[in-house]
């Protein structure tokens, strides 16, 4: 089976936080999580997956491309593909949900603006979000932000999904929402590689799940 | 002392190089694939014009006539009407529209927008939603700078135009009122004979730059929040100084080159 991420001898310090000579390999398909105490450090590995930070050695290959050699042009292409959801989620403060969901199909322009309104809509209803959609993000709990966020990287249905420390700021209804939307992005054959320090939720959301117990290596 | 001094103009010349690397950047962007989410580009440029220009007329046209009203009267008031009614054209055009109007409307929108700007950015920045548009294949440099260079930059010359017009049409009411000109079509004359091509010209050199300049200086600032929040406000205050004192640097600078 093909790889879709490829971790290889990688390492990375920033600050307190890193990850020494770690190889991974996520197939096709496939969901996995890496497990720990130390979030930070996790949070740096998931961030090199996503072309957000170069390692200062190793290499990472996504969707096969090599990221540590990647520009930027590559990457905003790549990502295209590739979705990401950060802990706090990024969502514009300044837009509304829903505008926030549909901003990367609208910029992208693959579907004409009817189109846009009707799939951001099915993904809020489908969330239970309808009734908020049209409040600015920076008025709603963090949760539904976060779970928004997770909706607006679904939008484009990429073919690789990236989460930092999925089980941050949700409570129970929050995470019924993210269950519901790692279901069907493994009926979909989504690569998810998720970095986590609750074992017990990143088993729900994930195939197999990695234990790392002292500091990243 | 010389160190110091040294270290300062080094530290200056620095920064200037990053607003030029921006402003180069955003340029680019331009070129780089110009259908790529131009229809959501667009709106967000009208939004930034809207609200650094549009919001801001009435507030330009009571300044410029103001403005206008003073240096008038005084006109007026110490010189002779005859001498007074021949140069006053001429003052309008150097004083007014070569170097008041850009300089002017340069500094409000350094205060309507450029702090506010700087903030937005800080704040967004600090979010991490700079980050987030990376993540979702989207280039900042097109979705959130761009809009805010082409607004600020527009904002300036449109309001350097309409402050020169509300300057001009104040000045003519007062002329009356202080008895100076007797008609409208005297005043023109004067006006038209007085104001140069190249008045106009550079008055609009100016403004291009001090939008251009405003929009690096405090897009420079925004982006340079980190995780620290408390960051933002001394962020905002720096774009302000900063932006004012490139203005009048390089309003200085054309002046001197084009005496």
């Amino acid at each position: 089976m093909n790889a879709s991420i490829e971790i290889d001898a990688l390492s990375i310090q920033r600050g307190s936080a890193g990850v020494h000579d770690v190889s991974l390999r996520v197939n096709e398909g496939e969901a996995v999580a890496v497990v720990g105490d130390d979030q930070p450090s996790l949070t740096l590995l998931v961030r090199c997956c996503g072309g957000l930070l170069r390692p200062d050695r190793g290499r990472v290959r996504v969707a096969g491309i090599d990221l540590s050699t990647a520009d930027r042009r590559t990457l905003l292409d790549l990502r295209r593909t590739v979705g990401y959801v950060s802990i706090h989620g990024g969502l514009l403060a300044n837009m509304s949900l829903r505008d926030n969901v549909e901003l990367p199909l609208r910029y992208h322009g693959h579907l004409p603006p009817a189109a846009i309104a009707e799939r951001a809509a099915g993904l809020l209803h489908d969330a239970g979000l309808s009734a908020r959609a049209d409040e600015r993000a920076c008025t709603l709990p963090a949760e539904i932000q976060k779970c928004a966020a997770y909706l607006r990287a679904v939008a484009l249905e990429p073919r690789v999904l990236l989460v930092e420390d999925p089980s941050a700021l949700l409570h129970p209804r929050g995470r019924t929402i993210v269950r519901d939307i790692h279901r069907q992005l493994r009926a979909r054959g989504v690569t998810v590689l998720v970095t986590d320090d609750d074992e017990d939720f990143a088993a729900e959301l994930t195939d197999r799940q990695l234990t790392v117990e002292e500091g990243v290596r | 002392m010389l160190r110091a001094s040294g270290r300062w103009l080094l530290a200056e010349i620095r920064r200037l190089v990053s607003y030029s690397a921006l402003t180069v950047l955003v340029a680019a962007s331009l070129l780089r694939r110009p259908t790529e989410g131009h229809g959501i580009v667009r709106t967000q440029i009208a939004r930034q014009v809207v609200f650094s220009a549009w919001d801001a007329v009435p507030m330009v046209v009571f300044i410029a006539g103001l403005l206008s009203v003073s240096l008038v009267a005084l006109a007026a008031t110490f010189m002779p009407s005859l001498e007074a009614t021949s140069v006053l054209g001429r003052v309008v055009a150097l004083v007014l529209v070569r170097e008041l109007a850009p300089l002017m409307t340069a500094i409000l929108v350094i205060l309507r927008s450029s702090g506010a700007v700087a903030v937005e950015l800080g704040y967004m920045s600090w979010r991490g939603e700079i980050e987030a548009l990376e993540t979702l294949g989207i280039d900042p440099i097109k979705f959130v700078l761009l809009p805010r260079f082409v607004g600020l930059t527009a904002a300036t010359v449109g309001m350097n135009l309409l402050f020169c017009a509300a300057a001009v049409g104040a000045g003519l009411l007062t002329a009356q009122t202080f008895g100076i000109t007797s008609s409208l079509s005297v005043f023109r004359h004067n006006l038209g004979t007085m104001l140069l091509p190249s008045d106009v010209v550079i008055a609009f050199v100016k403004s291009l730059l001090f939008g251009g300049v405003v929009a690096a200086v405090s897009c420079y600032h925004g982006l340079s929040v980190r995780d620290d929040l408390t960051e933002v406000p001394r962020r905002a205050s720096r774009a302000l100084v900063e932006a004012l004192s490139w203005c009048t640097v390089i309003g200085v600078a054309i002046t001197l080159i084009t005496l």
